[in-house]
């Protein structure tokens, strides 16, 4: 009898019912050519198996692993650091560092864009006597969620609502971090702190002082991811 | 509940060995693996607990390398000669990895046609039978057979060749 080549391929396959496998055995054990054919394939999935059977037994890369732990560091990182600070720092003396640290960055920011020679949008402008994210800042704020690794410019860390009920949100940028509150149609910037590279020794002092202030306007836990999308559906409000 | 992160951490080697049949290096496989995680969880939800959970996961991960695979893949087919003449010599553990029998049989699978490479993967590599990886990718029986055999013949003469 001939056997096509589908059928051949089903019975190396196990697929066949035991009739037509039975079948087929008897055509190849006949046929020096099937038989040769058959071998060949059978050899090249054994190869297939053998070839990638190591990966199983290699220990599983650590990227890996903690992409198995949910949820994402940052809120865990909060609440670590939350339980485990004991010490508080006085609320006049965390608006100070704040505040010095905003004037850096303005000032830090005006640099770089003259160094440049570049037009971009300020991240952040003065309206109505009060600072606002504008911008790409102002669109991440609005669209990104920090349940979402993204790969823009702006990392949103943090989402949560403040004791006087607004929605806020911890960002960063190459060349700052912040917290922004939903404030009508703006995000209102309550803190933000310099994160540029060559001045790394900040960035430490940086984030607690960043987290301190976070500290100081939560309402309970950060918003979770389903928590955080229901607010953007809402328009942050 | 807990029976979800018992079938994750049982499954990484297998998500792995797939991720590393589909991709075209090792790193690439690695960070397919891990998004397909990450997906997982998101939709965690959505498994049920009395389904095959290799199937959900498989499947998770063959739609995400269908959504950004491809695209590379391509793209590096139409760079991978020169790639491949300037990187002889370079590194010697890269070049160490290069002829390793593993690096060799991703690469031979990385000729084909990912339409073929993916029924490869999950029937002769995963073990999965056609039925299940019908499921799998959503096709008929009859596709599934009819690209196991086209993909075999490729792939017996790309590795007869190397």
């Amino acid at each position: 009898m001939t056997i096509d080549e589908g059928t051949l391929m089903a019975w190396i396959d196990g697929e066949l019912d035991s009739k037509a496998a039975a079948e087929v055995a008897a055509a190849v054990a006949s046929d020096p050519v099937l038989a040769a054919h058959v071998e060949a394939q059978r050899a090249l999935a054994a190869r297939l198996n053998t070839g990638f059977a190591p990966i199983l037994a290699e220990p599983v890369p650590d990227a890996i692993l903690a992409a198995t732990k949910p949820p994402v560091s940052e809120i865990i990182d909060f609440a670590a650091r939350r339980a485990k600070r004991d010490v508080a720092v006085p609320i006049a003396n965390r608006r100070t560092v704040q505040w010095m640290a905003l004037a850096a960055t303005l000032v830090i920011g005006v640099v770089i864009g003259r160094g440049t020679g570049q037009v971009v949008p300020p991240a952040i402008m003065e309206k109505g006597g009060a600072l606002v994210a504008s911008g790409l800042l102002a669109e991440a704020l609005d669209v990104q969620l920090a349940s979402a690794a993204g790969d823009g410019p702006t990392r949103v860390m943090l989402s949560f609502k403040a004791q006087d009920g607004r929605y806020c949100r911890s960002w960063a940028r190459a060349e700052q971090k912040g917290v922004a509150c939903r404030t009508g149609n703006d995000w209102r910037i309550a803190a933000t702190v310099s994160a540029t590279p060559e001045r790394n020794y900040r960035m430490a002092g940086g984030d607690s002082a960043l987290m301190a202030s976070v500290d100081a306007m939560i309402a309970g836990e950060p918003l979770d991811g389903d928590q955080e999308r229901a607010a953007k559906a809402r328009g942050w409000r | 509940m807990h029976s979800f992160d018992h079938e994750l951490s049982a499954l990484l080697p297998r998500l792995r060995r797939l991720a590393h049949a589909l991709a075209r290096n090792r790193a690439d496989a690695d960070d397919l693996a891990q998004a397909t995680i990450e997906r997982m969880l998101r939709a965690r939800d959505q498994w049920q607990p009395d389904t095959r959970f290799d199937a959900w996961a498989f499947r998770i991960m063959r739609n995400l390398w269908i959504d950004t695979g491809r695209a590379a893949t391509r793209l590096a087919s139409r760079v991978a000669p020169a790639e491949a003449g300037l990187a002889v010599g370079e590194d010697p553990t890269d070049q160490l990895e290069q002829r390793s029998e593993l690096a060799l049989l991703m690469r031979a699978l990385a000729q084909l046609p990912a339409e073929q490479r993916e029924v490869i993967a999950l029937v002769t590599i995963e073990g999965l039978g056609y039925a299940e990886a019908a499921a799998v990718l959503d096709l008929p029986i009859g596709t599934i057979s009819s690209r196991m055999l086209r993909g075999r013949q490729a792939l017996l003469t790309i590795t007869s060749a190397a």
